[in-house]
């Protein structure tokens, strides 16, 4: 156990500090990020190494945001991330990708996250991202919404070719706000062209990922994953 | 068995079919009552027209004809005899004569009994018939009773009479109906075959033009059927006593010469002109002025149909000894016929007693044998149709088995060539790329004062040509903006860490042509490697990245506000784009206008000419 950095406790200025569970086997990784989301004060961030000590530290206080990298000296986060929202259905969870490829964004989808954060990417943009969490947003990327329509039209993401059963039954308007994103319209943009509010648009893309998170454990993918036959 | 074997047996069979029908024919016809209740002779006398005597009385033998004394006369006999009857014979007696000619009177005790005459009914055949009288009990009585027979002939006619036969008639009933059968109803019988067999052989001709047999065939048989035929009218050439009709006969043998010709496979010109010569025949029959020309040409016609039946036999039997199983087949058919139709012609030409012909009849072997060949030509047909179905559908599989053997072949080789070249472009892509930035980071480590920040930024451009990588094998189904949209998520912190600004007027642009990965990573290269540069040298304010498309192109163009763009400042890379422009038979060029460096990438929307097609499929 590596213990929490940042500012202990609710924090000496009154603000409210965001609780953040960082999982990363990679020290130098882990610092990077620790440092990242620490930085701006808002933050208190409790870093494990893997998964046991995961499990200690969101016995002893539930975060509100998880960032979490999927393969683990000890195993699969996916399990773990699934079990801690379930515990805490508010729980935000984000994963840390190399790549941001699309096994990574289905196996992050099965684990119940909101997006990734590419392991090199700037301090800045890991720490704006995880706050978009957890104010209610979902930064979702134009490559995750492409890989979602793909997959609910029935489109192989994978070398399957049949149609998927258990292609997530979105909406047209769940599609249209996808299908904006992929095409990399900003949620104005797109709430502009469907007529609605631009604080809707997030709460829509929360409930497509959702009923992904259900749907996708069904996935050949993911259960390549879960046999190893697909490293993460 | 084998099929010499087989058809040997055939024949076999047809010929005593032939035989047998022959012998039945003859003895049908010509069969007689016993000689006990013949009356071989009488007491005859010649008469003039109106019934007196012109000649003595004289002891005549039945049976006997006598060839018209004029030509231009009728000629009248009148014979008498007598038989002596027992009380028990006259119940049942009857008087039967076999054949008569041309017309006959029978009284018995000065009573007229019958009275029969060949021409009363337009007697087209020319055949005799035979004169029965039954039911004599009521003229007769015990003892000796009288018979008297005139017998009279229409001018140039034979008068001639067979035996008469006086019995029981029980007992010479079967015996007139047996002659009846064979001059008269056998030959209609035959008639309505014929006309029969005409119509479905000219409809076979129709449908199988090439085989002229079934034509000359369907013409013999329509000719005999218009001939034998009683009911067609005889078109006012009457006046003569042989009807018109009866020269259709030699019209007949000629279209049966041309029939055996082409079953021979010899339809010579020298035949043809035979069969040209009836017509004229019918001309002089025609046009002839005198009635006595008739008899000539009746004489010459029958000369006619015996040559033809000559030739038709030579033909056939020559076409057989070479092998012709057609005409082997139809040969005992034809002798046969020829037999009859000889027999008949005799029986014309002498001014015998008797004219029961059976040409008619034999025309049923006749045509037996040609319904067996005609059968063999069916089942050889469809054997063949069959053996042609078996090999085709062998041929059929072979050639599938064999294009499925290629096609699989081809796929094969065609998914390991793809393999090979998607392999080959990623080795290319990873070698160009990160090998490159590992390498240089491996001597900027290994170098004595390590240099973290350049290591860092090689450690980045690896990251970032991986994902570039990366991200070109996702399918975006031709859709540039999609591709570029992937490419801004990655690209847009960079810019963001280097102080630019990005500006975004990516519309949407409809799909290129085989673009796959290989052409994505190309464009994206292209895309970086501008952005790339504007970074480490223009020292601008922001990058714009806009799309444009007309009918047939796409353009992207990167466009930035830094300092002038000079070949010299980026040239490897400059010509590393233009290496990949070429690559995606586009068209790279760069601007400086009004403060703005223009980088603009043209591509067809029809996609690569030509090149590996195969990296290009998803």
């Amino acid at each position: 156990m590596t213990g929490e950095k940042g500012d202990l406790g609710g924090g000496a200025d009154g603000k409210h500090r965001h609780r953040v569970l960082l999982i990363e086997d990679d020290p130098p990784i882990r610092e990077r990020l620790a440092g990242a989301l620490t930085a701006h004060g808002d933050c208190i961030v409790a870093e494990a190494a893997n998964l046991a000590e995961a499990r200690t530290l969101l016995a002893q206080q539930p975060p509100d945001l998880i960032v979490a990298d999927l393969g683990l000296p000890d195993g699969l986060a996916i399990d773990f991330l699934a079990e801690a929202r379930e515990r805490q259905p508010e729980i935000e969870i984000l994963v840390i990708s190399v790549l941001g490829d699309e096994t990574t964004i289905l196996a992050a989808i099965a684990a119940g996250a909101s997006g990734y954060i590419l392991k090199d990417a700037l301090p800045e943009d890991i720490h704006s991202t995880a706050l978009e969490v957890l104010s209610g947003g979902s930064p979702i990327s134009p490559s995750i919404a492409r890989f979602i329509v793909r997959r609910a039209r029935g489109e192989s993401v994978t070398d399957t070719p049949v149609p998927n059963p258990n292609a997530p039954s979105l909406t047209a308007r769940e599609f249209d706000i996808l299908w904006g994103i992929a095409k990399g319209l900003t949620y104005n943009e797109i709430a502009d062209r469907l007529g609605l509010s631009r604080h809707t648009v997030p709460s829509h893309i929360k409930a497509i990922y959702r009923k992904l998170q259900v749907e996708t454990r069904g996935e050949a993918v993911y259960e390549a994953i879960q046999y190893g036959l697909i490293k993460l | 068995m084998s099929a010499r074997w087989r058809l040997g047996l055939g024949l076999l069979w047809l010929i005593v079919a032939l035989a047998g029908l022959s012998i039945v024919t003859s003895t049908t016809a010509f069969s007689e009552p016993r000689r006990a209740l013949a009356i071989e002779s009488a007491n005859c006398q010649p008469l003039n027209s109106a019934g007196t005597a012109t000649g003595s009385r004289k002891i005549v033998g039945f049976p006997f004809s006598a060839p018209p004394k004029m030509p231009r006369t009728a000629s009248t006999i009148r014979c008498d005899f007598t038989r002596d009857f027992a009380t028990g014979e006259i119940g049942g007696a009857a008087l039967l004569i076999p054949s008569f000619a041309d017309s006959i009177t029978i009284e018995v005790n000065g009573e007229r009994v019958a009275f029969a005459q060949l021409y009363m009914m337009r007697n087209l055949r020319y055949s005799s018939f035979p004169a029965f009288a039954p039911a004599l009990r009521d003229v007769l009585h015990e003892g000796r009773n009288h018979f008297r027979i005139t017998l009279s002939a229409l001018p140039g006619h034979s008068v001639a009479l067979d035996r008469v036969f006086i019995g029981p008639e029980d007992e010479l009933r079967p015996y007139y109906h047996a002659r009846w059968f064979a001059a008269a109803v056998l030959p209609t019988v035959v008639v309505g075959g014929e006309i029969a067999l005409a119509v479905v052989l000219a409809l076979i001709w129709v449908a199988r033009r090439r085989e002229a047999e079934f034509g000359w065939l369907a013409a013999t048989l329509a000719l005999a059927a218009v001939r034998g035929s009683v009911m067609i009218p005889d078109f006012g050439f009457a006046g003569i006593d042989l009807p018109f009709w009866n020269l259709l006969a030699v019209w007949e043998a000629a279209a049966g010469l041309m029939f055996c010709a082409a079953l021979a496979r010899a339809p010579s010109p020298t035949l043809r002109l035979f069969a040209a010569a009836p017509l004229v025949l019918t001309i002089l029959y025609v046009l002839s002025p005198a009635i006595g020309m008739i008899p000539m040409l009746v004489r010459a016609a029958m000369a006619l149909v015996v040559l033809y039946l000559g030739l038709a036999n030579w033909v056939l039997i020559r076409a057989a000894a070479n092998g012709n199983r057609d005409a082997l087949i139809v040969v005992p058919g034809i002798i046969l016929l020829s037999g009859f139709v000889l027999w008949d012609l005799t029986s014309i030409l002498d001014p015998g007693f008797s004219r029961v012909f059976l040409a008619r009849a034999a025309y049923s072997g006749f045509l037996l044998a040609v319904a067996g060949l005609m059968t063999l030509r069916f089942v050889r047909a469809m054997r063949e149709l069959d053996s042609t179905a078996v090999a085709l559908s062998v041929r059929v599989a072979e050639a599938e088995a064999e294009l499925r053997a290629t096609y699989d072949e081809l796929r094969a080789r065609r998914e390991a060539e793809a393999i090979n070249r998607e392999r080959a472009r990623l080795m290319r892509d990873l070698h160009d790329g990160i090998g490159g930035e590992l390498a240089s980071m491996l001597a900027l480590a290994d170098a004595p004062a390590p240099r973290t920040q350049e290591i860092a930024r090689h450690a980045r451009a690896a990251l970032t040509d991986m994902r570039l990588i990366i991200g070109s094998l996702e399918d975006y189904g031709g859709d540039l903006s999609l591709a570029l949209v992937a490419w801004r998520e990655r690209a847009e912190p960079q810019l963001r860490a280097a102080g630019l600004r990005l500006v975004w007027s990516v519309d949407d642009v409809p799909p290129l042509e085989k673009f796959g990965p290989a052409q994505v990573l190309d464009v994206l290269r292209i895309v970086q490697e501008a952005v790339t540069n504007v970074i480490k040298h223009a020292g601008a304010s922001y990058v714009r990245i806009e799309t444009s498309a007309d009918a047939d192109r796409i353009a992207v163009a990167i466009c930035d506000d830094g300092a002038d763009f000079s070949p010299g400042s980026g040239g490897s890379g400059l010509a590393n784009m233009r290496m990949r422009a070429d690559r995606l038979a586009g068209r790279l060029t760069m601007r400086h206008i009004g403060g703005e460096t223009r980088i603009v990438l043209d591509l067809p929307r029809r996609g690569p000419a030509s090149g590996d097609r195969s990296a290009s499929v998803p």
